[in-house]
């Protein structure tokens, strides 16, 4: 049930707001969260509802066992469980999301047949395993003390804002809240705000971009003119931002409005002078989760390898960011294209880029972004070259196909509000209104109210669409 | 005084975002307090809106019954059923959205926005032509006040399919060698070579498609087209506002059809003469494209031609239909809201089964018409020169078979009128199953 769905806003989310106020005791709304979280993945995936239940039970049990050795000095038997707790999450990840995968790689050695019926991928089956691999991790680690009640732990793992597409929330950054809540009319003001900003920026504008970018990026990529490519190139990197900062916009009001305050996704990322900063403001969750996880890790293990460590785990952690966002060959590509800027700019450019005039620092991020993105959407390889020909005017400035033929004329002026939604300029402007309250505050909830019904104006007329960072 | 009213408004703009509530819970509490959710039609999207599904699941009693009783395989079988069912779900969201209060006027006004900002975009350019809406594929032509479709495409893919249409004609002449075989093509805007917009998609039909189906034409089928000569020819014989033709495109394709079955049917009785043409100056006729569009466009003017048939009788999916629409409407007798399709409702509506006329005449002949929409006001005109004749739209047919109606129904002709798809592009509905 994506959250620009009229049976979320005016079914699933009143029902479940009043359900969760109207019931006094902590533990009451825990249920409830816990519950309308099972029923909110119910809705748009039922088949797979067994995989959730599972993780949130193995998750939780594996927790308390591992919580269990710990306090009692086990620390060999801690080990051994929090490895086969991880190996579960990993497993399942692995079983849905890599199977195809796996299989296609095998392919190209052996003469094995195609096999028809891979499992189905369960919905944010790569949040929820991370989720877990988290908890496990940080329990292991004796950064925080396993969850006692099953029915908390299952609203922490299954908290339908987050479920789906993040941000991977560590259990200590909601802990306090779930076992200790406290419920500010301001918090629940400010998640109405960031709801409806979120809303807006996926449904005017990201599936606006999206409509145009579809009919670039499925036409003859030989017959698109540098125009059109550029077009393309640049409505996709707006999109891809407004669809999953209007996902996590929505997300982390939806979590205002119910009490816990969940981490940031975006900060502003195109605006980065770097690479590395880009991927500091990006997807801040998952890098910070590979950060934790994998590559702090990794560092330490290999303390003693004098030549390109950081360099080599960099793009070992790439590499896996890529195949995190999608089982192809593409994404495989996209990570260790980051990964090997990454491992240049370690290795000292980042001094020579910082030596650069700011306006070419943006340059340089910017174009690198939008030519990783051209893996990103772009599945099949054979496309990447003739589309990079296209975008250095190979077919000419414009092309068989053209803004016309392909009637995308009419988005081209959703490029404007777009673009400045990528600058923090509006967001200060807000917060400086937020911060003074008064008459600038009323107008400004004017506008939220305004946008809102606007935007229902514009999922009655033209539906809701699936958001993109779903599929992962 | 000014610390009183910056408190006051201190307090106030909380109130403000109350109103998000108030607009969240307003709309499901209109849904439970309207009573029983029917399924209405839509008269402007010539549609029946979903409904809001039964609120007991039947399934649900009989699984947890079934557990109850000790049949837990059968029980657990009907609930995971009805958990892993997508249907409710699909019809839970289609409702919210056609249930939603005030929708019509919401989808008007974000089409509104639409046109501002496509009116906004084609400010820069010098096109006459815009699109009128950013769902469909309809276009505004600003010179001519009209609203068309964009050119249709034409690749190797429609030529497999007209090939395949090929094959299948000539298989059913070959089978049925004693029946004449007539079509009737008649060619819309969007396939002509005279769309204003053919030299912006690079594979437009321009009339390619006729021209590859007309130097394969099977031996044995009588062929007669209707095409457009230039884009004067559109504008006199089609609706400006709806995709069918006009009172004169109609006359002219039944004196082109009768001259083309009076080839083979060599005793037909001489054409039907219209006694006058009666327009409806006070309808202002608003057709799907308007009505998909909403834009705010002139209506067209409705006329109709008023022909004095010979007595006959019309009996439309098994039931005899008493009335004349025709009458009704010449009566004043017809509905005043804006964007009824009247060429529907005059010409009659497609029902999903068999319509079939049998007129008081001295033909012994009886004649099979396939067509879409287009061929509905010449039914009666074709069929009163036949005995009976029986009207076909293949797409509400899931099992038609030529074989098992001709055996039920005594047929000599069999007549194919349509634009491009219905005489011999679209295989999805229109081949016809010897």
């Amino acid at each position: 049930m994506p959250f620009s769905s009229l049976a979320f806003i005016f079914v699933f989310f009143p029902i479940v707001l009043l359900l969760f106020y109207v019931l006094p005791h902590r533990i009451w709304r825990n249920t409830i969260l816990a519950i309308s979280s099972i029923g909110f993945f119910a809705w748009s995936d039922p088949t797979h509802i067994h995989v959730l239940i599972l993780a949130v039970l193995i998750n939780f049990y594996f927790g308390k066992a591992i919580g269990g050795f710990n306090q009692k000095g086990k620390l060999h038997l801690s080990k051994t469980t929090m490895w086969i707790a991880v190996s579960i999450n990993i497993i399942t990840l692995g079983f849905y999301k890599y199977t195809g995968f796996f299989f296609d790689i095998i392919r190209l050695f052996t003469d094995i047949p195609v096999i028809s019926n891979l499992p189905s991928l369960p919905l944010g089956v790569s949040f929820c395993t991370f989720t877990g691999i988290s908890y496990i991790l940080d329990v292991y680690n004796k950064i925080e003390e396993p969850e006692r009640n099953l029915i908390t732990f299952s609203a922490y793992m299954a908290m339908f804002p987050k479920l789906l597409q993040g941000p991977i929330t560590r259990y200590k950054q909601v802990r306090t809240e779930l076992q200790q809540p406290r419920y500010l009319p301001e918090g629940i003001l400010v998640g109405i705000r960031r709801f409806i900003a979120g809303l807006a920026k996926k449904v005017l504008l990201a599936d606006s971009l999206g409509v145009a970018t579809t009919k670039i990026f499925n036409a003859d990529i030989s017959s698109l003119g540098a125009d059109l490519a550029w077009f393309g190139l640049i409505a996709y990197t707006l999109q891809i931002y407004l669809d999953f900062s209007g996902y996590t916009d929505m997300a982390i009001g939806l979590g205002k409005i119910f009490g816990f305050t969940l981490p940031e996704n975006f900060n502003f990322p195109y605006i980065s002078k770097s690479i590395s900063e880009f991927w500091r403001r990006w997807h801040m969750t998952l890098t910070a989760w590979f950060r934790t996880y994998l590559f702090l890790p990794l560092e330490f293990a290999r303390k003693k390898s004098k030549y390109l460590r950081q360099q080599s785990n960099l793009l070992i952690v790439f590499l896996l960011t890529g195949l995190w966002h999608g089982a192809s060959w593409n994404f495989v590509v996209w990570g260790i294209y980051f990964g090997l800027i990454l491992a240049l700019e370690a290795s000292g450019i980042n001094k020579l880029i910082k030596k650069l005039p700011i306006l070419v620092q943006h340059f340089y991020t910017l174009v690198l972004v939008m030519i990783g993105w051209v893996f990103f959407r772009l599945v099949d390889i054979q496309d990447w070259g003739l589309f990079f020909k296209a975008l250095l005017g190979h077919n000419g400035i414009s092309g068989i196909t053209t803004f016309r033929s392909l009637n995308i004329i009419y988005y081209i002026p959703f490029i404007i509000p777009s673009g400045v939604l990528c600058f923090p300029l509006l967001n200060k402007f807000k917060d400086k209104i937020e911060q003074n309250s008064g008459i600038w505050l009323m107008l400004l909830d004017i506008f939220y109210l305004c946008l809102f019904i606007f935007t229902l104006t514009y999922i009655l007329a033209k539906g809701f669409n699936a958001f993109m960072y779903a599929q992962f | 005084m000014c610390t009183n009213l910056k408190q006051y408004i201190n307090k106030l703009y909380r109130w403000v975002l109350v109103l998000f509530f108030v607009i969240v819970f307003a709309v499901p509490i209109f849904w439970l307090t309207r009573g029983k959710s029917t399924a209405e039609v839509s008269v402007i999207e010539a549609r029946t809106l979903a409904a809001m599904p039964a609120k007991s699941f039947p399934n649900l009693k009989l699984g947890l019954e079934l557990i109850k009783q000790g049949e837990l395989f059968e029980g657990a079988k009907i609930l995971y059923g009805l958990l892993t069912n997508n249907s409710f779900v699909q019809k839970v969201e289609n409702a919210t959205s056609d249930q939603f209060p005030l929708r019509m006027p919401a989808i008007a006004f974000s089409k509104a926005m639409d046109r501002g900002i496509v009116n906004f975009a084609y400010s820069f350019t010098a096109d006459e032509i815009i699109p009128a809406d950013v769902t469909t594929n309809i276009y505004y032509d600003r010179k001519d006040q009209q609203l068309i479709f964009s050119p249709s495409i034409f690749d190797e893919n429609e030529k497999a399919q007209i090939n395949l249409r090929i094959s299948n004609y000539q298989e059913i002449i070959e089978t049925y060698p004693e029946m004449s075989f007539y079509l009737f093509y008649h060619q819309i805007l969007r396939y002509s070579p005279h769309h204003p917009l053919n030299d912006i998609f690079e594979n437009a039909d321009k009339g390619q498609a006729l021209n590859y189906f007309e130097k394969k034409i099977p031996v044995g089928l009588a062929f007669e087209k209707f095409v457009l000569t230039n884009y004067e020819d559109h504008l006199k014989y089609y609706y400006r506002t709806d995709h069918h033709w006009n009172i004169y495109g109609i006359l002219k394709a039944y004196d082109k059809i009768c001259d083309l079955i009076s080839k083979d049917y060599v005793n037909i009785s001489p054409k039907q003469q219209y006694k006058k043409i009666v327009s409806f100056p006070e309808i202002e006729y608003l057709g799907n494209n308007a009505r998909q569009t909403f834009y705010p466009i002139k209506g067209d003017l409705f006329a109709v031609a008023q022909f004095d048939l010979p007595p006959h009788k019309l009996v439309e999916d098994g039931v005899e239909v008493d009335f004349d629409r025709a009458e009704k409407y010449i009566s004043g007798n017809y509905s005043k809201i804006k964007y009824t399709d009247h060429y529907n409702a005059y010409y009659g509506d497609v029902p999903a089964g068999l319509i079939e006329y049998t007129f008081d005449n001295d033909s012994e002949r009886n004649l099979l018409l396939f067509g879409s929409s287009y061929s509905a006001p010449l039914q009666p005109l074709l069929a009163s020169h036949y005995k009976r004749t029986f009207c076909v739209d293949l797409r509400y047919y899931t099992n038609f078979s030529l074989s098992e109606f001709i055996s039920k129904h005594d047929i000599d002709d069999v007549l194919i009128i349509g634009d491009n798809p219905v005489a011999f592009q679209d295989v999805e509905y229109w081949l016809i199953t010897p």
